[in-house]
């Protein structure tokens, strides 16, 4: 028998396979497009101003001048925040329950001379007086009530992530196509994800803030409810494309669904699951600053507060504080991935 | 122990992979599936646990006609090798060997990985039994060769003395030697436990070796059930009509051949 001709396989020639190339006028007249609906977009939000400003900034580093408004705005800032606000001087008179004999831990008194201005009611002429006052200072005054806030939205960061993840569990396990009891608990769980997702947390703080009040809790909510939304779909995504074969096998032999989900696939998926829940802690600390801006806790208040009064050299420190602890948080997290995904 | 009566598939895309096929698994058979790719073997197979549904005909199993609602009280009895073994790679072997016993086990111990001391141990000895060491037992899944994997999909499908053990492919993504070896675990396993084995092969020198009896399949029908002995080149030929060209790229078993050489068209020659 002769196995080699009776097998020949029987279609086009070698020649004509060939499939279309990748790029082709099509591509390039998509592109043309694209860049012609993006220029419009680029003069609606006034791009051609940026890249004359950057210009004229970038102009005036080179060539000292006074032309520049962009360039003062930011070398004024820059020169007001450093140095850093690191001290707290306080007057006296305005110290709560103030005992001369017993003063705060690592602080003095200091005398200050202070002008005032009062209007002469006779001449209607400003007068200068100067008189002193007493003021406790605090040579680490300010950063440790930077600190204090800091620490509050780093907790307030935290407890967001930790209520995502509580509030992910039963919408990841509806919201996985192949594991969700049904389609109504399947539709309705991405519905919910996709809502929280689309509520921004600033906003929904905003909100918050009118029904609990300032304080940490609305930044809490704000961010777990938001952050629910990204878990919900990542978690649920991972199950979805989780390798199908170990599943099968366990489900060959009776096993339940919540049964294979624990032991088949929550161990595929664990790697990926650390990497998101720390990604959302790590955001959310940074937004619980920004949270906090509206009066949900932490430290966006005090920063929202400074930069409106021009206190530069405070927001200065407040920025160091928040930079230096995403750092370290990022660190913490390098470690915790080490240490957990090996 | 396991029976087959009539059962025909037609899948939703219109082929039809099973016509009318009836056939029976008496207790502790090696029975082999020989037949080229497409010939039914993985769809008779499933149906014996219910993975693919019978468009008519029925399964028992022990006397028990399954259906859907005794589905899941039927599944633990008949446990399945896989080709691509289908571990967890995260987990340890031991915990892979455990399993196998999930539909068994209490919810709280699945969910707190707290499980039973003697199915631990009895673990560990279906580990030794098919021919693993106590450092392989806590070591991952993925980190073990093909042929330790598929060790370890054995000991898995034993840990609930499964009346029958389907196979399907064990041993299509193993080399010849592993393969021999895979097979030889598998054949004493059921041997020592008295388990029927329903296992689908497409290598004519191992069906040979190790079937009690072959069964030859092809387009979907039975075309040759005979002892391992009876299988002839008239059989064989008649089961790969058509498909001559799997036949030649079987690889053999090493015991007969030196295991460096592979050959081809062992049976043409």
């Amino acid at each position: 028998m002769n196995i080699e001709t009776k097998n020949k396989p029987k279609g086009r020639a070698p020649e004509e396979w060939l499939q279309k190339s990748t790029f082709n006028a099509k591509t390039f007249a998509i592109v043309i497009v694209l860049a012609v609906v993006l220029s419009f977009s680029a003069k609606n939000v006034e791009l051609d101003k940026l890249f004359n400003m950057a210009g004229d900034w970038l102009y005036g580093l080179v060539v000292p001048s006074d032309e520049a408004p962009t360039g003062r705005g930011i070398s004024g800032f820059l020169s007001d925040m450093f140095p850093p606000q690191i001290s707290d001087a306080q007057e006296i008179s305005r110290v709560e329950n103030f005992d001369r004999e017993d003063l705060p831990f690592f602080s003095y008194i200091e005398m200050k001379e202070v002008k005032d201005f009062t209007l002469d009611p006779d001449t209607f002429e400003m007068i200068e007086t100067v008189g002193t006052e007493e003021y406790l200072i605090r040579p680490l005054g300010y950063l440790q009530i930077v600190g204090v806030k800091m620490l509050q939205t780093l907790e307030i960061g935290l407890w967001g992530t930790i209520l995502a993840i509580l509030l992910s569990i039963p919408l990841t396990f509806w919201s996985a196509r192949n594991y969700s009891p049904n389609f109504l608990t399947y539709s309705s769980a991405r519905s919910v994800v996709s809502l929280f997702r689309a509520i921004p947390e600033l906003i929904s703080a905003l909100i918050l803030v009118i029904a609990f009040g300032f304080g940490p809790i609305p930044g809490i909510l704000a961010l777990g409810i938001h952050c629910a939304g990204f878990l919900g779909k990542f978690y649920a995504e991972d199950i979805e494309n989780a390798e199908k074969g170990p599943q099968d096998a366990l489900f060959a032999i009776g096993a339940s669904p919540l049964k294979v989900l624990w032991v088949s696939v929550l161990p595929q998926v664990f790697p990926q699951y650390i990497a998101y829940t720390l990604y959302i802690l790590d955001r959310n600390v940074r937004m619980a600053a920004v949270v906090g801006i509206v009066g949900a806790g932490g430290i966006g208040l005090e920063l929202k507060g400074r930069f409106e009064m021009f206190h530069y050299a405070h927001v200065g420190t407040i920025l160091l504080v928040l930079f230096v602890t995403v750092l370290i948080l990022d660190q913490f997290s390098a470690g915790i991935r080490k240490k957990l995904i090996a | 122990m396991l029976r087959f009566e009539n059962v025909s598939k037609t899948f939703a895309d219109g082929t039809q992979a099973l016509k009318e096929v009836s056939l029976e698994v008496p207790k502790g058979q090696f029975c082999v599936l020989l037949g080229p790719s497409g010939a039914g073997k993985t769809t008779l197979l499933k149906m014996a646990n219910y993975l693919v549904e019978p468009s008519s005909g029925s399964v028992s199993v022990n006397g028990t006609r399954i259906n859907k609602k005794n589905l899941q009280a039927v599944r633990p009895s008949v446990s399945m090798i896989h080709q691509h073994f289908n571990l967890v790679p995260r987990l340890s072997v031991e915990e892979n060997v455990i399993s196998g016993a999930l539909a068994k086990l209490e919810l709280w111990r699945v969910l707190l990985r707290c499980y039973p001391k003697a199915m631990r141990q009895k673990a560990a000895k279906l580990v030794e039994s098919v021919g693993l060491k106590e450092k392989h037992f806590e070591r991952r899944a993925s980190d073990l060769s093909g042929g330790q994997q598929q060790r370890v999909g054995i000991a898995r499908a034993f840990i609930l003395d499964p009346l029958v053990v389907l196979a399907d492919e064990p041993v299509a993504s193993l080399d010849p030697k592993i393969s021999w070896e895979v097979l030889n675990i598998l054949k004493n396993a059921a041997q020592q436990s008295g388990t029927s084995v329903i296992c689908s092969l497409h290598q004519v020198e191992l069906a040979k070796e190790f079937a009690d009896r072959i069964i030859g399949m092809h387009d979907g029908e039975i075309v040759s059930d005979c002892a391992a002995q009876d299988l002839d080149a008239k059989t064989i030929h008649k089961i790969y009509e058509g498909h001559e060209e799997e036949l030649q790229q079987q690889q053999v078993a090493p015991k007969r051949f030196d295991e460096t050489t592979s050959i081809n068209s062992v049976v043409y020659a």
